[in-house]
């Protein structure tokens, strides 16, 4: 009778909430008036990036798609789940109305070098290593492609926005927060007093410390105390202040990983003559981290979402972005469309990485 | 385990000794105006959220009434009017940005008040450039006509502003009894209003036309006659630095000149030829007006020729062109029963 349930279940739903999704599709459909997303479509995804060098983010993107399309192709399963749904986005921007012919052609060469380096991936699936250490290499190559890195014209920090930051900000200060978080998690189980203190004191402090002070701390408060001449790029001291705030997070659930780990394992690796580094390198980190990764991505989907803090201080990220338009007195009136423009976004990013996440799950207790 | 503390000891030694040469006292005072010069840039803190002053075009820039006027800075100090950076931040932010002198000069719709412009906040104003005051916005079948008419009933205000102070006091004065309701944003305020959870939105009336224009039917909505307060908008920029303010002044007070002498973006180059010795003055042909300020002789021309006078900015972005359709009411000219006056230029 389990279908009975479920379609008295449904039923029952559905005529609960069946004013509600009358109303939006109605707003979706007639009321709102989308073209203030088309007109902008360009702001929101890349803020201020000047128009003539877009082209640099293109390419960035490209390097990314052949990147994730080769390593589906080796990897298969679990990077399809990451693969699969960024083509299908890409897919969907092209039949989007708005989307301008341009970035429509771009779109379709990203698409096709997904499928081209699945291809790849296919046939030389021993090129796993390589490839692996190219994705290392691949974040700080686009970032030195953006800035100009003194060889094209310089585009400052200030001037990137929209979709583009918020995306950046959340995936470098989670990268940096990572090595910053195993750190702090040795450092709290060290057995030398200054370092367990140390870490004790940053991780107590940080967590009771709000993510919004430690940032204007980063930004305002820091260059009364340091030396006026060091002066950092504003992105990168907001960066460092997510790093910093995320990484006393990660420590926490690092340590939980490596209390996961049984202590029959650290008494093996010390009958085999392992030296502390060796133990931890080749017998619990490994095992730590596959048992953490879940939490690590729904801390990074934390991350990501409060990124939009940096409004505040003054970068336009998505919502800053969204903020300003709808203070342009042309789009005065339509702060709905943008803001359910900007939820979707969010939402696309956040579902993706928590279906990636399922995906690793799965993978793993599958492994075992 | 002896050597594993002496080395801890050695390590935090060292790191103290690093910290403190970091916190070596910083170089020494120079003016803004050298500064900026030496940079090649004047980088400002603008507003990006008030509608008419500050707003992000679909290509990715900033317009708006006070971008016009940090426009002009850059355009006197380095002959340029897009050597400018603009920062945007929330206000408190860009206040602190001020005070640590992270920003030159602060364009954020500000009102001038007597404890922002003592030494204990540190910052001084420049001359104001837009005259507003507090306004409340009804339903035009509310059967709202003046103050005493919001007896029982519910205000809307943004929460920790002047504008919330400035209800309270006013309507205590009156000994009307009124039920405020605090939002954090304009956008929460609107959707209330429209859905009649309140009956009247306070704020400064040039931001209360905008709004007006983002309602449904903005036909409905009326804003009433009386205002409840002074709101003189002005620039700001950091204490303590008389040849910077100076520049500020004198650069802002030659648009408001300009509009009196009549001299627009257009007619400027005749104006360049003219034999009245003020204009020529004015216009840096004869004197070294520009010299003594610290900037070059012909620096109004650069002005004028970038940005235009006061009255043509004032229209670009708020006047009868825009949505806005904003009387000039305050902000005439003085000899037009306004309130915009320049000090002679000589």
């Amino acid at each position: 009778m389990k279908w009975l349930r479920d379609a008295i279940l449904l039923l029952g739903f559905t005529l609960l909430l069946w004013p509600v999704i009358l109303k939006t599709a109605n707003w979706m459909g007639w009321e709102a008036d989308w073209s203030v997303i088309a007109q902008n479509s360009k702001i929101l995804f890349s803020g201020q990036y000047p128009q003539g060098e877009v082209w640099r983010i293109w390419v960035g993107l490209s390097m990314i798609s052949l990147w994730l399309g080769i390593s589906w192709g080796i990897w298969k399963e679990s990077m399809k789940r990451l693969a699969l749904p960024v083509l299908l986005c890409f897919l969907f921007f092209i039949f989007l109305p708005f989307s301008s012919s341009s970035s429509k052609a771009w779109l379709c060469l990203e698409s096709s070098l997904i499928l081209t380096g699945y291809w790849i991936g296919n046939y030389r699936p021993k090129w796993g290593k390589r490839i692996g250490l190219i994705g290392v290499f691949l974040l700080p190559i686009c970032f030195l492609l953006l800035t100009g890195a003194s060889i094209l014209p310089s585009v400052e920090t200030r001037l990137w926005g929209g979709f583009l930051l918020t995306l950046f900000t959340s995936v470098i200060s989670f990268l940096l927060s990572l090595p910053l978080g195993v750190m702090l998690a040795l450092g709290r189980k060290s057995e030398w007093p200054a370092f367990r203190w140390f870490g004790i004191v940053y991780i107590e402090v940080v967590q009771g410390v709000p993510l919004l002070a430690i940032l204007f701390i980063a930004q305002y408060i820091l260059p009364l105390f340091i030396s006026y001449e060091v002066s950092f790029d504003p992105l990168w001291k907001i960066i460092l202040g997510f790093a910093c705030f995320n990484a006393a997070y990660l420590a926490e659930i690092f340590r939980g990983g490596l209390q996961a780990v049984s202590h029959d394992q650290y008494d093996a690796a010390k009958a085999l003559g392992f030296t502390d580094w060796q133990m931890m390198k080749e017998i619990i980190l490994p095992q730590a981290i596959f048992a953490i990764l879940p939490s690590i991505l729904s801390q990074f989907i934390a991350l990501f979402k409060s990124t939009s803090l940096v409004t505040i201080l003054g970068f336009t990220d998505l919502v800053g972005i969204g903020k300003k338009i709808a203070s342009n007195p042309y789009y005065l009136g339509s702060y709905e469309e943008v803001f359910f423009f900007i939820s979707i976004l969010y939402l696309f990013i956040s579902t993706l990485i928590s279906y990636v996440c399922r995906g690793i799950e799965k993978s793993l207790s599958r492994s075992r | 385990m002896r050597r594993v503390a002496l080395i801890q000891l050695v390590a935090i030694v060292m790191f103290l000794t690093v910290a403190c040469q970091h916190a070596a006292p910083p170089k020494e005072q120079k003016s803004l105006l050298d500064q900026i010069q030496e940079r090649g840039k004047v980088i400002a803190g603008v507003s990006s959220t008030i509608p008419g002053f500050g707003y992000l075009k679909p290509d990715g820039h900033y317009e708006g009434f006070e971008i016009d006027f940090a426009k002009a800075i850059a355009a006197a100090v380095l002959g340029d009017p897009d050597a400018v950076e603009l920062r945007t931040a929330g206000m408190q932010e860009s206040l602190v940005s001020l005070q640590t002198g992270q920003i030159d000069i602060l364009f954020y719709s500000v009102t001038w008040t007597a404890t922002r412009d003592s030494s204990s906040v540190g910052l001084n104003f420049a001359p104001t450039i837009y005259y507003d005051g507090q306004g409340i916005m009804v339903r035009n079948n509310s059967g709202i006509h003046n103050l005493k008419d919001l007896e029982g009933k519910r205000i809307g205000v943004i929460k920790g502003t002047t504008t919330e102070l400035n209800l309270t006091d006013q309507l205590r004065k009156l000994g009307v009894h009124y039920q405020p309701v605090v939002f954090d944003e304009w956008i929460a305020a609107k959707e209330a209003y429209e859905k009649g959870s309140i009956d009247a939105y306070t704020a400064d009336r040039s931001s209360l036309v905008a709004y007006r224009t983002a309602l449904s039917t903005p036909s409905e909505h009326r804003i009433l006659r009386e205002v409840l307060s002074k709101e003189p908008l002005s620039p700001a920029v950091k204490g303590g630095d008389d040849q910077w303010l100076d520049a500020v002044k004198w650069i802002l007070f030659a648009t408001i000149q300009a509009e009196e002498f009549g001299i627009t973006k257009a007619n400027i180059d005749q104006f360049l030829q003219s034999q009245d010795p003020q204009i020529a003055r004015f216009l840096g042909q004869e004197g070294d007006l520009g010299k003594h300020l610290g900037l070059s002789p012909d620096f109004t021309v650069k002005v004028i020729k970038a940005v235009g006078n006061y009255g043509e900015i004032y229209d670009r972005h708020l006047g009868p062109g825009t949505v806005f359709d904003l009387d000039r009411g305050l902000n005439a000219l003085w000899t037009k029963g306004g309130l915009m006056f320049s000090p002679p230029f000589r």
